[in-house]
């Protein structure tokens, strides 16, 4: 069976957690710019835990929940993204169980999610 | 008119267009073949989730699972214990048998142009290489 470190599954992980922005949009994200603008509905700054064991493996970091993000744009959110200002970077995208119509100028929040990278296989 | 390199994937002209490495938009029916990691990757896998029927629902405006779907015991629920329904690019809920909106993910990623409008990046075109994306880019700044 392959071997992936779990140190270098973590390294990977300390990117995603080194998000600056979270985003909730209207479509999902390819991009930076698509997170940012083109489909960014909301915004909040990301509060990422440290890599830890997934289940069923692998390794994960945990993105804490949000309960007062600020609708930027009025619209359906469908999907959310973890992007990172300094390098222009869309690091994640996910969509969301149900889509919630957003109204500008509310806020929003989000429950609590894992990101995770599995082991090798 | 300046160009900003602001990562490996996005340049910026003038101040008003923007090319960026991006994924290019499909649709198709969904069914095993499409959802299968080789296809559409496995972020679109959760077979195991779909669901049948959709009916509209007056209250949101939008199409949702048909109630005797979301109310089926067998089907998986979130931590609020809300049955869980898939998604594809768009939002909608992915049916067997129903087309989907995905982001081609496995193909080759493309140069997306994208021009500010209203304070928005508003994608304008699509091209296979960055090259071709910043010609046209450029032609687009300097209008």
């Amino acid at each position: 069976m392959p071997l992936i470190a779990p140190s270098a599954l973590d390294a990977a992980l300390a990117v995603v957690a080194a998000a600056t922005h979270q985003q909730i949009c209207s479509a999902e994200p390819t991009n930076f710019t698509e997170a940012t603008s083109t489909f960014r509905l909301g915004t909040n700054t990301p509060s990422v835990g440290s890599a830890g064991n997934a289940s069923p493996d692998g390794r994960k970091v945990t993105v804490a929940a949000v309960t007062s993000g600020s609708v930027t744009a009025t619209g359906t959110a469908s999907h959310h993204s973890l992007t990172n200002s300094t390098g222009s970077v869309l690091l994640a995208a996910k969509s969301l169980s149900a889509t919630q119509a957003v109204v500008s100028s509310n806020t929003y929040s989000l429950t609590a999610y894992d990101v995770r990278i599995p082991a090798a296989v | 008119m300046t160009t900003e390199r602001l990562s490996e994937t996005l340049i910026e002209i003038g101040g008003t267009v923007r090319v960026e490495q991006c994924r290019c938009t499909k649709t198709g029916i969904a069914s095993p073949e499409l959802l299968a990691n080789s296809v559409t990757g496995s972020h679109y896998q959760h077979n195991e989730h779909l669901v049948g029927k959709m009916v509209f629902n007056e209250r949101t405006g939008l199409m949702d699972p048909s109630k005797e779907a979301l109310d089926d015991p067998t089907m998986p629920k979130d931590a609020s214990g809300a049955t869980l329904v898939y998604r594809d690019a768009i939002g909608k809920p992915i049916f067997y048998g129903e087309e989907m909106t995905y982001r081609d993910w496995v193909g080759e990623p493309v140069w997306g142009v994208y021009q500010l409008t209203d304070d928005i990046w508003v994608k304008v075109a699509e091209y296979e290489t960055e090259t071709e994306a910043t010609v046209e880019a450029t032609k687009l700044g300097m209008k």
